[in-house]
C-alpha cells in the first residue's frame, strides 16, 4: 500500500502535525470487511470536503460528503433544540439501504453506505470504537 | 460437508430441534458472523432473515415458493458463516405468518443440500470473505454475465448477491463455478481500494481570472436612414 502521509486538510490549518492516512484507510477496510452490507464509506470534514473515501464507481464522494454535513448539520441543530443531548449519528433508512452519518467530533464525519441486508446493530456496536480511533488519528 | 461449515450447521441443528421439540412461538437469534434470526410458530418455522442473504424485499425472482425459498436461503446464509451461540428471544414480534410453517427437518435438510452443492463446486468460496475480479479472460456464459459485470473487486458473493437481487446461495455456487472458468479472480486481500483526497478541488486556491475576451475593433456601427433601404420586391 502506497504511503500517504502528507499535509492537514484546510479544517485543522495551523496545526503542523501531519495527518497518517494509512491508518484511516485502515479503518475503513476494517469495517467494510467487519459488517457485512457495508458498501462505502468516506471520511470528510464538517464543511463537506472529504478527506479519504472507499467508495464504488457509482458513488461521489464529494456529493456524499456535502450532503452528509448537510444532514449533520440539521441534526445537531435538531438535538440542541429538542435539549437532548449531543448528536452521535443519522440514520437515513430507504427502501435499497442506508446511508448513516457520524460525527467524529466537531471536526468531521464518517459516511457509511449500506445495501439492504446491512446489519445496523454490529454497525453501531463497531463504529462507537472506531469513532474514537479516528478523532485520534485526525487530532492526535 | 467441509468442517469450517460443520460447526455452525451442527449448531443450527441443534438449535431448530430444540426450538421443534419445545413448540416455541419465538424468536431463535443465532448470534455470529453474519449471524440472524428464525421467526417459529408452534415449533415450525414462519421466517428467517440474516444479513448474510437478501429477504423477500430484495430478490428480484418470482418463483412459485418465494418465501420458502428466502428461509432455506437465509438459513443457508447463516450456516455458511460462523455462529458462536444462540438465544431464544420470546419478547420479540410475533410475525404473522406467511407460509404455513416449514418443519425444522426439512429446513436442514435443503441446508444441507445447499452446503453440499457449493463444497462440491470447482473453487468453493465463503459468500463473505472474498472479493471477487473479473479476470477479462474468456467471455462469462449469459447467466453469468451479471455476476460478472458485479465483480469490481469490491464486493463479496453476498454483495453481488444484494446487488442483483439473487439469493446468496444461487450466486455464490455461480462464483465457485466461474472461479474454476478463470472468468472470476479473487481480489487480493487488504489492498485499499479507495482514494485520498489531498487536495480537494473546492480547497484549491482560485486560479488567476479569465481575461475577458476582448471584442474585435470595429468602427462605429452604420445609422440606418429612412428612405436609405433598398426597394423590396414587388406585391
Amino acid at each position: 500500500m502506497a504511503r500517504f502521509a502528507w499535509r492537514r486538510p484546510a479544517f485543522l490549518k495551523g496545526k503542523r502535525r501531519i495527518v497518517d492516512y494509512d491508518a484511516l484507510a485502515v479503518e475503513l477496510r476494517k469495517l467494510r470487511e467487519t459488517v457485512a452490507g457495508v458498501t462505502d464509506t468516506v471520511i470528510a470534514a464538517v464543511d463537506g470536503i472529504p478527506i479519504i473515501s472507499d467508495v464504488a464507481d457509482s458513488v461521489d464522494p464529494l456529493n456524499i460528503s456535502a450532503l452528509a454535513a448537510a444532514n449533520l448539520g440539521i441534526a445537531r441543530q435538531a438535538a440542541e433544540v429538542t435539549r437532548q443531548g449531543t448528536l452521535n449519528q443519522t440514520v437515513v433508512f430507504n427502501s435499497g439501504g442506508y446511508m448513516a452519518v457520524y460525527a467524529i467530533g466537531r471536526v468531521a464525519l464518517l459516511v457509511v453506505l449500506g445495501d439492504s441486508g446491512l446489519n445496523l446493530g454490529r454497525l453501531l456496536y463497531e463504529t462507537r470504537p472506531m469513532t474514537d480511533r479516528i478523532v485520534s488519528i485526525l487530532a492526535p | 460437508m467441509r468442517r469450517a461449515y460443520r460447526t455452525s450447521f451442527d449448531v443450527l441443528t441443534h438449535a431448530l430441534t430444540q426450538c421443534h421439540a419445545d413448540r416455541i412461538s419465538a424468536a431463535l437469534v443465532l448470534v455470529g458472523d453474519p449471524g440472524g434470526v428464525i421467526h417459529f410458530r408452534d415449533g415450525a418455522v414462519i421466517a428467517a432473515h440474516s444479513p448474510g442473504a437478501p429477504g423477500m424485499a430484495t430478490l428480484r425472482a418470482s418463483a412459485d415458493d418465494l418465501v420458502g425459498a428466502a428461509i432455506a436461503d437465509a438459513a443457508f446464509a447463516i450456516a455458511v458463516g460462523s455462529v458462536s451461540h444462540y438465544v431464544v428471544d420470546d419478547t420479540a414480534d410475533v410475525l404473522p405468518p406467511m407460509v404455513d410453517g416449514v418443519p425444522p427437518r426439512r429446513l436442514l435438510g435443503q441446508v444441507a443440500v445447499r452446503l453440499a452443492m457449493l463444497a462440491a463446486a470447482p473453487c468453493p468460496v465463503s459468500p463473505y470473505r472474498e472479493r471477487l475480479v473479473a479476470t477479462g479472460r474468456g467471455e462469462p456464459a449469459d447467466e453469468f454475465r451479471e455476476i460478472a459485470a458485479h465483480a469490481t473487486g469490491r464486493r463479496t458473493a453476498r454483495d453481488i448477491a444484494f446487488a442483483i437481487g439473487r439469493g446468496v446461495h444461487p450466486v455464490t455456487v455461480d462464483v465457485a463455478r466461474m472461479l474454476g472458468d478463470d472468468v472470476l479472480a479473487i481480489a487480493p486481500a487488504s489492498v485499499f481500494t479507495g482514494h485520498v483526497h489531498l487536495a480537494s478541488a473546492a480547497l484549491r486556491p482560485r486560479g488567476p481570472a479569465p481575461r475577458p475576451a476582448r471584442a474585435a475593433s470595429a468602427g462605429p456601427l452604420p445609422v440606418r436612414r429612412p428612405g436609405g433601404a433598398p426597394p423590396g420586391p414587388e406585391p
